[in-house]
């Protein structure tokens, strides 16, 4: 009876934790994310999002999309240094962001007190390209610290995206994660 | 043969309503949790610092906002919270959650509401302008986008004037 119960919890966990294979969440790129809250009746997503999105908005609100890998799917891993590239207007909403967590999804510290860009303060050229690099270590320009040696997890907000953008998030292009060559 | 069989479906069995019960459970055990952490009684004010790597009450911190949080008990009282928008288009925004974490209603400064709020919340009424609770427990949440430090000044301004105020129920 124990090892049954014990045995359940184990399951529940694995279910929480298997995000990336849920049917409720959809992915583009290096992004997985869910148009579906509020969430209604559906415990598993229910249960997901109060794990790792506590206190998250409804969709019509805002849409968070997390990213774990990279685009060869490696887990973002803080030994490398990371570009996140795209443009300012390709995310068509009021206010959006990237944000880095460490693995413990909590905000990682360090020395600039610098843990996110947003669509108001990030660097552009004149055409709004932006290159984000995630890395441990100072950089100019655009930089978002990442943790020394650990695993480490990106979030794109998006409040009050246009409905036709928020709609079709899982085919539009969004600010891809690229390895940086060592 | 027959009593081997039935151990195994009865060790399935209770595995199967474990993994259920547990993923049922999980988002109220989460608020009981984030209730306890917060550490101030219910229906008061908590008026959190700016966002950084300090804070480790709740995961995924949004660092662009600044945040109130009034966790509520109304199955006694109705809550009459007031407070003011952002006067521009710098979001703000005032969620209410269940006891299972889940946004219930949302308002935000954007989609033409008032600057100034004054919303009253029941687990019974039923007239207008009062927010009606699916849970008698909850937590409703202030943010205000701040990307800028004059931003900043201004949201704590917003933060000082977010009040709560316990009502008698309306039925």
């Amino acid at each position: 009876m124990f090892i049954a119960v014990i045995t359940g919890l184990a399951v529940g966990v694995y279910r929480m934790a298997n995000v990336e294979t849920s049917k409720s969440f959809f992915t583009n790129g290096s992004w997985t994310g869910s148009q579906s809250l509020p969430l209604g009746k559906d415990n598993l997503l229910t249960a997901q999002i109060s794990t790792f999105a506590l206190f998250a908005l409804p969709s019509e609100e805002a849409i968070y999309l997390f990213a774990r890998k990279d685009e060869q799917h490696e887990k973002l891993n803080g030994e490398n240094d990371y570009a996140i590239t795209g443009n300012i207007n390709q995310i068509k909403a009021n206010y959006w962001s990237i944000t880095a967590y460490g693995k413990d999804l909590y905000l990682i510290p360090n020395e600039a007190n610098r843990f996110s860009f947003n669509n108001s303060n990030m660097q552009t050229d004149s055409a709004g390209n932006f290159s984000i690099t995630v890395s441990s270590k100072k950089q100019s320009g655009n930089w978002l610290p990442s943790p020394t040696d650990a695993r480490f997890n990106l979030v794109l907000r998006i409040y009050k995206g246009e409905r036709n953008f928020v709609e079709h998030l899982n085919e539009v292009p969004l600010p891809s994660i690229k390895r940086l060559a060592k | 043969m027959r009593n081997y069989f039935k151990s195994a479906l009865f060790f399935a069995a209770i595995i199967f309503a474990t993994q259920y019960l547990f993923i049922a459970f999980v988002p109220e055990l989460i608020f009981a949790i984030a209730k306890h952490r917060s550490g101030k009684p219910l229906n008061t004010v908590i008026q959190a610092p700016r966002t950084d790597a300090k804070l480790r009450r709740v995961v995924l911190p949004n660092p662009d906002f600044v945040y109130n949080a009034c966790f509520y008990d109304v199955s006694k009282n109705d809550l009459l919270i007031t407070g003011l928008f952002s006067d521009s288009t710098q979001y703000s925004s005032l969620a209410f959650y269940g006891d299972n974490v889940q946004p219930y209603y949302v308002m935000n400064n954007l989609q033409g509401f008032k600057q100034k709020y004054s919303v009253r919340l029941s687990s019974v009424g039923r007239e207008n302008g009062c927010i009606r609770t699916p849970t008698k427990q909850g937590v409703v949440l202030m943010r205000v986008l701040v990307t800028d430090s004059a931003q900043y000044e201004k949201a704590k301004q917003l933060q000082s004037v977010f009040k709560v105020r316990l009502l008698p129920q309306n039925n």
